[in-house]
């Protein structure tokens, strides 16, 4: 799980004790934490009060944090346990729900297929029904695929942040896709359809 | 998806996907490119860490946190006891030195200032005074006799010795105080159940009537004196650089530096001790002194035992409230024996030093200024 980059050294720095390092850590990372909270909360304060207090742990117990982690990977975690405590407390403090639904969902996606240069129309429709078809996806499945494809971690990682295991892993993101191809298929013949 | 797997597990692993499954998966990843991601603003960005550096800061502060609290809560206990040991205890104390410092020592009679603020001349160089039925009559030198209301409140008399003076005071519990020249005494006009309280300036010798269930207490600027019964002295003139205590039969508890609010120390001393207060260092020190020498006074001499030249004429001075000078410094050192009787007038008993050291004595016309020097003619 080393990963040789630049952002490694500035991990190594920090653990050092170098209060330069904590802080580029911070520039570094922060808007990456921003965008990864806001995945699972809309509450803006919430998630920068989950990161102040990653920030405050990470100063704290830098003595004790393992050098070949990744930055990247250790804050992503350490910031999805945060949100999830904090999750959990909030609806435990709601007292017109019992359900024990603690688990901290992953917010439907919003992607802007604009941005990209397709120029196929055909293609575009294709993208935007599987967009759909995305959010449609059992949370589990829609956070795997964010971890794997935008945050580009590997399995072991996303088992990790996840706390499952990998080939629990490995078949959450196949069958996601699975769902996918059929859902695509059917958006296509739809397509061909209409057309 | 260009992980490697080098397992053959037997769930299905994106590995082995189909070329639709492949495909779905290229285009999922595109999508997720583009996904849009919430920002915040570099002004947010920047509070954020400016929180992130004050929580720190505070954190290293709080790192002291047991002791921190221990000591805050010390202080406030202290506080706590100490304005309520001002409030409710020191509270006779206080308004008597109140009282005290509203008459002066200037007058050349000593007076007796009652409650009710009639003023009371005493005629002789050696007074006295006799409380009786309960402090309502008042025998002044066994020749008068004054009354004055004793009930309803907590009231103060004053008993001012100017300089060259002194007086004997019997309070109506039987204590007997000699208040020493260039003294106050502050004390209730009648003592109420189960506490005896006076303030003190200056020096006055103290034999105080047993009561187990009302402790005396004199209080003076730094020292407090509590005792049951017993006979002691003690010393606290203005313009002396301490406070000293000496006990001649008992036991005696002594309380310094009441009014810093971290509690006062308790010293408790013995007979033959003398505790003296240092006002500039706040500490109290106590030696073992022949008592005879600080208590001679009330008895009308000076006990001298090897005491330096320089040190008896500064009581001799202070006794009769006059400046003696000496022309020759270094006689301030030599030491004498003896009893030195402190008769009416301080010319007579300059003149008995004076025969005693071999030295000369002169007024200078200045009449409160006398010269001690070396005769010119040894005899």
């Amino acid at each position: 799980m080393t990963h040789f980059d630049p952002d490694h050294d500035t991990w190594l720095r920090f653990i050092s004790g170098d209060s330069d390092a904590f802080s580029d850590l911070y520039d570094q990372y922060a808007d990456v934490l921003y965008a990864f909270g806001m995945r699972y909360s809309t509450d803006r304060d919430l998630v920068k009060d989950c990161i102040h207090d990653l920030f405050i742990d990470l100063h704290s117990y830098r003595k004790n944090l393992a050098r070949d982690a990744n930055a990247k990977f250790y804050l992503l975690k350490s910031l999805r346990r945060k949100l999830h405590l904090a999750h959990r407390k909030s609806s435990m403090l709601r007292f017109d729900r019992w359900d024990t639904e603690d688990s901290l969902a992953i917010n439907a996606f919003t992607f802007s297929i604009e941005q990209e240069l397709i120029t196929d129309e055909k293609e575009r429709e294709i993208l935007q029904h599987l967009a759909e078809a995305i959010n449609r996806l059992p949370d589990r499945q829609r956070e795997i695929l964010y971890l794997r494809f935008h945050q580009d971690l590997d399995y072991d990682e996303i088992a990790a942040i996840m706390q499952i295991s990998v080939p629990t892993c490995r078949t959450f993101v196949y069958r996601a896709l699975k769902e996918l191809r059929g859902k695509l298929e059917f958006g296509a013949i739809f397509l061909v359809m209409c057309c | 998806m260009k992980r490697k797997s080098n397992k053959q597990e037997p769930i299905p692993d994106p590995e082995h996907l189909t070329d639709a499954e492949r495909v779905a998966g290229e285009r999922a990843k595109l999508l997720f490119k583009t996904l849009r991601n919430e920002t915040f603003s570099p002004d947010e960005k920047d509070a954020l860490w400016n929180q992130v550096g004050e929580t720190i800061s505070q954190k290293k502060q709080r790192s002291f946190y047991p002791f921190w609290i221990a000591a805050a809560a010390s202080v406030t206990l202290l506080l706590l006891a100490g304005v309520g040991y001002l409030v409710f205890y020191e509270d006779s104390a206080r308004a008597m030195q109140d009282v005290a410092a509203r008459s002066q020592i200037s007058a050349e009679e000593t007076r007796l200032i009652l409650a009710d603020e009639r003023a009371v001349s005493l005629k002789k160089d050696q007074s006295s005074l006799v409380y009786k039925e309960n402090g309502a009559l008042i025998q002044i030198d066994s020749s008068s006799t004054i009354g004055q209301q004793v009930a309803g409140d907590q009231q103060f008399n004053t008993l001012i010795v100017p300089y060259g003076k002194r007086s004997v005071l019997t309070l109506s519990d039987g204590t007997r105080i000699w208040l020493n020249s260039g003294s106050k005494l502050v004390y209730p006009s009648h003592f109420d159940k189960g506490r005896r309280e006076v303030y003190l300036e200056g020096q006055a010798y103290f034999s105080v009537t047993h009561a187990e269930d009302a402790p005396f207490l004199v209080h003076t600027k730094d020292m407090e004196v509590k005792v049951l019964g017993t006979e002691f002295d003690v010393s606290a003139y203005d313009d002396d650089p301490y406070t000293a205590t000496v006990l001649t039969k008992g036991s005696v508890e002594l309380s310094t530096q009441r009014q810093a609010l971290f509690g006062s120390k308790k010293t408790k001393i013995t007979p033959g001790t003398r505790a003296v207060f240092d006002q500039q260092r706040a500490t109290l020190q106590t030696q073992q002194v022949d008592v005879k020498e600080y208590v001679s006074w009330k008895d009308g001499s000076l006990v001298l035992n090897t005491a330096p030249l320089a040190e008896i004429l500064r009581k001799v001075s202070r006794y009769y409230r006059v400046e003696i000078e000496l022309k020759q410094p270094k006689l301030a050192g030599v030491r004498f024996d003896g009893e030195l009787i402190l008769q009416d007038d301080v010319r007579d008993v300059l003149k008995g030093l004076a025969l005693a050291t071999g030295l000369n004595y002169k007024q200078q016309p200045n009449e409160r200024r006398y010269v001690l020097e070396e005769s010119t003619i040894k005899p």
